[in-house]
């Protein structure tokens, strides 16, 4: 299935989705460099920076060799309802969830071989709308639009460029979420019904999805949003 | 691949079609019992253990009973794989309603019979998967075929009713969306076009990656779908179309 010896570059490689594609990677034998506000001790190369700061973003890319593949997961979430949202909050996660995936392709841009694969990861959240995560949502819309508009771009290189849509995932992200609402013990018992599959994802199974569209396995899949939710889309 | 000891079962029909061969294939290779449907007698892929049954998709006795015989030999059934279809090119100003009925009832009321008589084998799994071939053309209208186009964004329909109706006993139900895929069934509509050379480069311009699929690629959507990998996807169509529905 892996074939490629070239790196695969994950946005956001220490948190829960990121570390578990890192091991993924790691165990069929694949070099996974992290780029993350925090370590990612499992990684081949672990290199801490803040995803949104261009500068940053270019120099670490620069100093990689060739990518066989790039992975945007990190995200932040910011809690607001548009008329309360401060500015700052709303521009931090467009500057992390959609600036932050626009750089990395940006600048990954250069490294990455012929036939590599780009695989974004959005949300379920890009297509509904709830209280109070104003922001989250139309970032992770945005980079439905980024995607697709990629994909286009970067055909002619036979670059894949694809997104997974996870529904709630079981992960330390989701933790500090809930932590924030104001029921987030009611929301997460509700959680599991709120999936056809009656539970949350593992942070394992979204890193499958994301693995298989890294695979030469998917080398007919671009342009294409791949939703790993559980039936959650479905049941609503 | 499925990560179990014992050898996992799959029924797939329209095997002997274009890209049904290439799905026996991979299943085959991954390890899988395959039995095998279809109108015309598929070939069992080499080295493969299974069973192949001509069956008229169509007709409800004979389904059942090819259900029954896949019950007998292997007890159970892991993954459900439908890809029997036909294609007929007519406007509906001038459409039969014989063609009509007969596109309906082997593009998608073949897979509500397969799907009837193939739960109760798919119970007996553990981490069991149907998935049906839907098309771009779901989505993307093509003038002279209302039929093919109608059947297909049925097909969609279905599975997310399907998912819903069976997701709370573990069996997951998506769907594979190609685009164009070089396989007998678009030589059969080439033939069947006044200008063929004209689709032939259509089919090029239609796909960002400027090519069609082919059956492999399908094939491997197919096989991952109804892997332990897919764990948390249901009621999803996956697109396989090499960036045509991106392009329209």
């Amino acid at each position: 299935m892996e074939t490629r010896a070239a790196a695969i570059a994950i946005t956001g490689g220490a948190g829960g989705i990121g570390s578990s594609l890192v091991r993924r990677l790691r165990t069929s034998g694949r070099r996974a460099v992290s780029l993350d506000l925090r370590p990612c001790p499992e990684a081949t190369e672990s290199y801490q920076l803040d995803i949104s700061e261009e500068s940053a973003v270019a120099m670490a890319f620069q100093r990689l060799d060739a990518l066989a593949g790039l992975v945007c997961i990190a995200g932040t979430n910011m809690r607001g309802r548009v008329e309360e949202l401060p500015w700052e909050d709303w521009r931090r996660v467009m500057a992390v969830n959609a600036r932050g995936a626009m750089l990395a392709i940006k600048h990954a841009s250069p490294r990455l071989e012929e036939g590599g694969s780009i695989v974004l990861v959005s949300s379920v959240s890009a297509h509904i709308g709830t209280d109070g995560y104003t922001a989250y949502h139309a970032s992770k819309g945005a980079v439905l639009g980024l995607m697709r508009a990629a994909s286009g771009e970067f055909a002619p290189r036979s670059i894949r460029v694809n997104a997974v849509s996870p529904g709630w995932v079981d992960t330390p992200f989701t933790d500090r979420a809930l932590d924030e609402t104001p029921d987030g013990e009611a929301v997460r018992a509700q959680a599991a019904d709120a999936h056809i599959l009656g539970r949350m994802a593992y942070p394992g199974e979204i890193a499958e999805a994301i693995a298989f569209l890294l695979s030469d396995e998917a080398s007919f899949i671009t342009g294409t949003e791949l939703i790993a939710d559980g039936g959650y889309l479905r049941k609503r | 691949m499925r990560g179990s000891g014992e050898l996992a079962v799959a029924a797939i029909t329209g095997a002997a079609g274009g890209i049904g061969r290439d799905v026996a294939r991979a299943f085959a290779n991954a390890g899988y019992n395959t039995a095998l449907l279809d109108r015309n007698l598929p070939c069992l892929p080499e080295a493969t253990q299974g069973i192949s049954t001509a069956v008229d998709l169509t007709r409800p006795g004979e389904v059942a009973a090819a259900f029954d015989r896949i019950g007998c030999e292997f007890g159970k059934l892991d993954a459900l794989v439908n890809l029997a279809g036909i294609n007929h090119c007519s406007p509906v100003s001038r459409m039969d309603a014989d063609d009509w009925d007969r596109m309906m009832d082997t593009n998608v009321g073949s897979m509500f019979l397969t799907a009837k008589h193939g739960i109760p084998l798919l119970e007996r799994s553990v981490g069991p998967a149907i998935v049906n071939m839907a098309s771009v053309s779901g989505h993307v209208a093509s003038p002279d075929y209302p039929a093919y186009v109608a059947t297909k964004a049925a097909v969609e329909s279905f599975t997310i009713a399907l998912s819903q109706e069976v997701g709370p006993r573990g069996i997951r139900v998506n769907a594979v969306a190609p685009g164009w895929v070089n396989a007998g069934f678009t030589d059969h509509a080439k033939s069947e076009s006044e200008d063929p050379a004209r689709l032939d480069e259509a089919a090029r311009d239609a796909h960002l990656l400027g090519r069609m699929a082919e059956p492999s690629e399908v094939a491997a959507a197919v096989l991952w779908l109804c892997s332990s990998g897919a764990s948390f996807v249901t009621g999803q169509t996956l697109f396989v179309d090499g960036g045509f529905m991106r392009k329209h």
